[in-house]
């Protein structure tokens, strides 16, 4: 599978979108948890997803496949900030589940793992229901330790549900690197001894990953989950306060030096004609943008308890009030 | 005596029962050289990181309390830091279900001496706020305890560390860092105690948690109303000590519990259930309910602080159940 200049550029566009909100609440949202570096793994999962299929995403990456499925900017950073003018209206966080609905699955409270549960049912609808579509549930490798992930996968090749599962390996749980939680081999070896085909991919070279995930959908659809695992690296902390004891200075610059935009870009300077200069310039004029809509959303106004009368939590709030 | 918050009060706690006791290890997320979550841990790394007594856990809650649990069965003493109460859920069957009923199913002979902790509570972190608390009281043989202050928090820490049975401390996170307060070293608790945090004649309001700091300034407007609060601080939620409430709301003729955790099957739920046992309904004790209403904690700041009992919320709920 070649890609065309058109669509190289599409992924650059989704990769860089998903950096520069990344790049504004890192500015203006002390709770952020930070994806940069990762932008391949999560552009790459998901973009060449169609209609009834179901993308499930690891929490860092659940904005970027909110701007990647047309919710608008703004509506992404209010969610983000618990605004009224989120997809939930406030009532949920939308930096980890940017946008629910019945094509996207995120997390819905802040346990990890259990989403990898929903995305497996997701691929029983779909086959129970006899239609074409396929599931791609991404994960880190904190999360392919919970204990639902190894039930979950037993379920998908019981049943040859048509599931991509996704660890998008980014080498630390917080502070706890893969090499040192993961037994027996990595998580790729877990995956084949469940009997899913497997691949272990760079999960920086956003072709790679694109091309690596078609494969595995094609599979899935066919004949039941597949397995693919991202190498890839966070280039900032765990979230905003992290002191980051637990990695070398050279370490993070050794990952700075893999950053996939950059090599996307390189690509297609080199290949494809890219004006590299025009290229940075858009960038430039993209991320000035999310920083204005990240500062407005941060200033929106709040949902009101008493007007929102179309949450069901109001009119609880209300009936609680009165002792109901 | 020493200077310090309730954070630290916990940590010296641990420090002095696992100088004392070499069966005690401590199993957590980050709590090695990351210094735990919220800086849970900090400095036991320092002095048992190379005992290998301080052991970093996967994201494998589940694991993390079943093994707990046999190692308590089998003569250690673990303390797990589940890092946040929401996840309790995640470990029902062998905390609750299996883990509080082994010392009585085996009439003593094998004990289940495990400590573990949890971080709840709406606060700087924004998340995570869930308490599980009504959830925990439904099995017998859990124990369940929240420190609202240094001392407690240091004595109580103790007494469930060398406690046979499972222990469950909720930690609340608007007061882990909080105020500083001396604490006697010496002074060991007894679970099941309440304190009577003031003393008045006028009404009993019961809480725990962040609502005692809530409760005791509601009572200063109170009290410029002329009405004078008793306020009792539960500090065990399981087992809960009914006895102090009954002699606190026979003096008073009214009771006013305020709680932020879900009002259903939880410890408002108990607290009204303990005093209408004991007094048979005959004491005419009034009751009201500060309490959150039965809604999944909502994201956004405003429906969050919505959600949990203000200061106003006790003070109008005292003022409507003592009205006429
Ligand atoms: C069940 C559960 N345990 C622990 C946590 C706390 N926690 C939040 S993020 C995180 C690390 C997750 O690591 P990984 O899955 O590799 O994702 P990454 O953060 O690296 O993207 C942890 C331990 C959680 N949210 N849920």
């Amino acid at each position: 599978m070649t890609q065309t200049t058109e669509q190289l550029v599409e992924l650059w566009q989704h990769m860089v979108n998903g950096r520069a909100l990344d790049r504004a609440m890192c500015i203006h949202n002390p709770l952020w948890h930070e994806g940069r570096g990762e932008e391949a793994s999560i552009v790459g999962a998901f973009h060449a997803l169609g209609e009834g299929d179901v993308a499930a995403p690891h929490f860092r990456g659940a904005t970027t496949l909110g701007l990647m499925r047309g919710l608008s900017p703004e509506t992404v950073a209010a969610g983000v900030f618990g605004k009224e003018a989120s997809v939930t209206r406030g009532a949920w966080r939308g930096d980890i589940n940017a946008l629910p609905s019945r094509e996207v699955i995120g997390m819905f409270s802040g346990s990890l793992g259990t989403t990898v549960a929903y995305a497996t049912g997701a691929a029983m609808t779909i086959k129970r229901q006899g239609k074409p579509g396929v599931v791609v549930s991404s994960f880190g490798d904190g999360t392919s330790n919970s204990g639902v992930i190894a039930e979950s996968w037993n379920m998908a090749k019981m049943l040859s549900l048509p599931i991509v599962y996704i660890c998008q390996n980014n080498q630390y749980a917080t502070s706890l690197h893969a090499d040192d939680a993961i037994a027996g081999g990595t998580v790729s070896d877990r995956a084949r001894a469940y009997g899913m085909p497997t691949e272990d991919v760079d999960g920086n070279d956003v072709i790679a990953v694109a091309e690596a995930v078609a494969r595995a959908t094609d599979y899935a659809r066919e004949h039941g989950p597949a397995f693919v695992q991202l190498m890839t690296y966070r280039m900032g902390g765990h979230y905003m306060s992290d002191p980051e004891v637990y990695r070398s200075r050279e370490e993070v610059e050794e990952w700075q030096l893999k950053d996939p935009i950059v090599r996307l870009e390189k690509v297609l300077a080199e290949e494809h004609g890219w004006d590299a200069e025009a290229g940075a310039a858009l960038r430039a004029e993209i991320e000035a943008q999310y920083e204005a809509l990240v500062i407005a959303a941060k200033d929106a106004p709040a949902p009101d308890p008493e007007t929102l009368s179309a949450s069901p939590y109001v009119s609880d709030l209300a009936a609680a009030k009165e002792g109901n | 005596m020493a200077r310090m918050t309730m954070s630290d009060a916990i940590v010296e706690a641990i420090r002095q029962e696992m100088r004392n006791d070499e069966s005690i290890y401590m199993l957590g997320q980050d709590i090695g050289q990351f210094g735990g979550p919220m800086q849970a841990t900090k400095g036991l790394w320092e002095e048992f990181g190379d005992s290998g007594r301080m052991i970093d856990a996967p994201i494998s809650e589940e694991a993390m309390i079943g093994t707990a649990v046999g190692a308590a069965m089998t003569g250690s003493r673990p303390i797990v830091d589940l890092m946040f109460a929401e996840f309790l859920a995640l470990t029902v069957t062998p905390l609750a279900h299996e883990g509080g009923s082994i010392g009585f199913k085996t009439r003593g002979e094998v004990t289940v001496p495990m400590f573990v902790r949890a971080k709840c509570g709406i606060g700087p972190h924004h998340g995570h706020a869930e308490m599980m608390a009504g959830m925990l009281m439904s099995f017998p043989g859990v124990k369940v305890i929240m420190p609202t202050n240094p001392q407690d928090a240091y004595s109580l820490v103790r007494a469930a560390i060398r406690d046979e049975g499972p222990v469950v401390m909720l930690e609340h996170m608007s007061l882990l860092h909080a105020r500083r307060a001396e604490v006697d070293l010496e002074t060991t608790a007894e679970i099941g105690r309440a304190a009577v945090q003031r003393e008045g004649n006028d009404v009993t309001i019961v809480a725990s948690g962040l609502m005692v700091s809530r409760a005791e300034r509601a009572a200063k407007t109170l009290a410029e109303e002329g009405i004078e609060a008793e306020i009792i601080d539960l500090r065990s939620i399981a087992p809960l000590d009914a006895t102090t409430v009954v002699a606190s709301a026979r003096k008073t003729g009214a009771v006013v519990v305020a709680d932020e955790a879900w009002p259903t099957a939880g410890p408002a739920a108990e607290v009204a259930h303990q005093v209408l046992r004991l007094t048979g309904g005959r004491d005419h004790i009034r009751f009201g309910f500060a309490t959150s209403p039965h809604t999944p904690i909502p994201f956004s700041t405003e429906l969050e602080r919505a959600f949990v009992p203000s200061i106003e919320d006790i003070v109008a709920t005292v003022r409507e159940t003592l009205a006429p």
